[in-house]
């Protein structure tokens, strides 16, 4: 069943929020269908920064002076609007990091004195390398085995061959929520809870997720969750990782220096608490500015239509692709993101990529940072349209119209 | 646009020269691209003292077409000869500036791409392999 577009989204108000969309690539009107790889920002979330660093700006935490005071509260103010946003229990759960790929190595370094050689650690084929190489160090590391949940065809978790792999000796299970190569929504519930039963540890890579659905960490039960500030309509440099206090508690620190300390002789250290402890030196003030004022973005529109919009836009486009000849949908999964991968027989991604920016339309390709995914379906790389609530209809037109021009010149 | 995928690319691109496995591989080389996953199989059927490489690729229409082009460029030709070349057209790549004095006119077709700077590494893939197996021809 297609999602229908609604009357009463207004996507042009929407779209004046976003001044980077106003402008043309090649003489043509930019289309930004590259949502997947990074969103574009609300002229809120860029005054934010701007506003920070003219007026608010100094070092967090320590400080007596009233810019430091502000620039904490800046800061602390950001943990406690991502702590409600994905209805974490308590403020001092949320790690601010560099970004998803930052989160996912700080656990699968800080977990290492936990893992020995009869460990196994289960991921899945339709991982980003961000959530593949810190197992495979870890791995390295600690002797212990790195096992992978097949998928089906259409690129769904294949559950039945997840209940065969995991077993008493699987310690942590770490998965993605939204593939950003397939779209694929999986079922991390389900996960999770087949997690619990062998008492692994869960982590949940949540890049593509969180500017697409509601997230409630507790209702997920996992004892991880990552995501990116720049997928969210915030900046780039700034993401979070969200553990269980006492997930996070068992961990060592990932990083050492200022912040992260109660007390240094040259003897010995004491570690700060919870979540100072793993936020050595100063982190990104204006990133964690910019990302709370993302998310009051967020919550300043009518998300449920705006998502409502972006899988109309994917239906849409879905049907329109799916007249080209000698098209393959790579994802075609039951539970989707609005993410379209896919390939043209006989004809190369780049080149396709290319023609399409040279009549503004900005989509994505290549492997997408999933080379064991591309290897699963023997191909080289796809072609990745990934939607916003600030795209239309018309651009998917346009889209369309750029594929058959460059399938004309190519074939 | 037409400018990039003008006729010769097209030509090189969609019916290479030199495509193919040889019967008999003397030294092959692999090329990859990591940014776009685009890899380059490059083979040398003949000893060092007469230089005839073959290739397969998944890559792109300017990657294969740069490909071809090589293979015409340099087969045949001495091991010192063959690098220098690589090196020029290398750098005339990055700069738009290969000598249609000096090479063929096809060649120069490959003067377009520094217009396209996220599409340099394709072009350059064959020809960056190309050097690291005549290295090893060089040093066998």
């Amino acid at each position: 069943m297609n999602k229908e577009f609604n009357k009463m989204f207004d996507v042009e108000t929407i779209r004046s929020d976003f001044p980077i969309l106003n402008q043309e690539i090649n003489g043509s009107p930019l289309i930004y269908f590259d949502n997947s790889a990074s969103t574009q920002k609300p002229k809120s979330v860029i005054s934010s920064i701007s506003n920070y660093y003219k007026k608010d700006h100094s070092n967090v935490h320590r400080g007596v002076h009233s810019l430091s005071v502000r620039a904490t509260e800046a800061y602390e103010e950001s943990r406690r609007s991502i702590a409600q946003f994905i209805n974490a229990a308590h403020d001092y759960e949320i790690i601010l990091t560099k970004g998803s790929t930052e989160s996912i190595n700080l656990v699968a370094n800080s977990i290492t004195p936990q893992i020995n050689k009869e460990d196994e650690i289960l991921i899945t084929t339709m991982e980003h390398h961000s959530n593949i190489v810190p197992w495979q160090e870890l791995c390295i590391r600690t002797g212990a085995k790195l096992k992978v949940i097949p998928i089906n065809t259409n690129g769904e978790i294949d559950l039945n061959a997840l209940s065969q792999l995991i077993n008493k000796r699987t310690r942590f299970v770490s998965l993605v929520h939204v593939s950003n190569t397939l779209g694929t929504i999986n079922p991390i519930k389900a996960v999770i809870e087949m997690a619990k039963s062998v008492d692994a540890y869960t982590l949940i890579d949540g890049a593509q997720a969180v500017a697409h659905m509601d997230i409630d960490v507790q209702s997920l039960d996992c004892d991880f969750y990552v995501f990116s500030g720049h997928k969210l309509y915030g900046p780039t440099g700034i993401g979070v990782l969200y553990g269980k206090e006492e997930c996070l508690q068992s961990l060592t620190p990932y990083q050492y220096g200022g912040e992260m300390i109660l007390k240094v002789t040259f003897e010995e250290t004491t570690y700060n608490e919870l979540p100072h402890k793993f936020e050595a030196g100063t982190p990104n003030i204006a990133g964690a500015v910019g990302l709370r004022s993302a998310i009051d973005y967020l919550g300043s529109i009518d998300l449920d239509m705006a998502r409502n919009h972006e899988m109309a836009l994917h239906d849409y486009a879905l049907n329109q692709l799916l007249l080209i000849p000698n098209i393959e949908i790579i994802g075609t999964a039951n539970n989707k993101s609005a993410i379209i991968s896919f390939i043209i027989k006989n004809l190369h991604p780049h080149d396709i990529g290319t023609i399409l920016n040279q009549k503004g339309v900005a989509v994505r390709t290549g492997h997408h940072c999933t080379m064991p995914l591309m290897d699963h379906y023997k191909i080289s790389g796809t072609i990745r349209a990934s939607f916003s609530f600030y795209n239309t209809k018309d651009e998917v037109d346009v889209m369309i119209e750029a594929l058959d021009m460059a399938i004309n010149m190519l074939s | 646009m037409e400018k990039l995928y003008q006729t010769t690319i097209l030509e090189h691109g969609q019916r290479p020269h030199n495509f193919g496995k040889p019967q008999t591989v003397f030294i092959s080389r692999e090329g990859f691209n990591h940014l776009c996953g685009d890899k380059i199989s490059l083979y040398s059927s003949k000893n060092k003292s007469n230089l005839y490489l073959m290739f397969e690729s998944v890559g792109c229409v300017i990657c294969k077409a740069s490909a071809s082009l090589m293979t015409i460029t340099i087969n045949e030709s001495s091991i010192e000869t063959a690098i220098n070349t690589i090196d020029d057209i290398m750098n005339g790549i990055k700069n738009g500036n290969i000598d249609l004095d000096v090479f063929s006119e096809d060649v120069t077709c490959l003067n377009q791409i520094v217009n396209y700077p996220s599409r340099i590494n394709c072009a350059l893939l064959p020809w960056k392999t190309a050097k690291d197996l005549i290295e090893d021809l060089r040093y066998d």
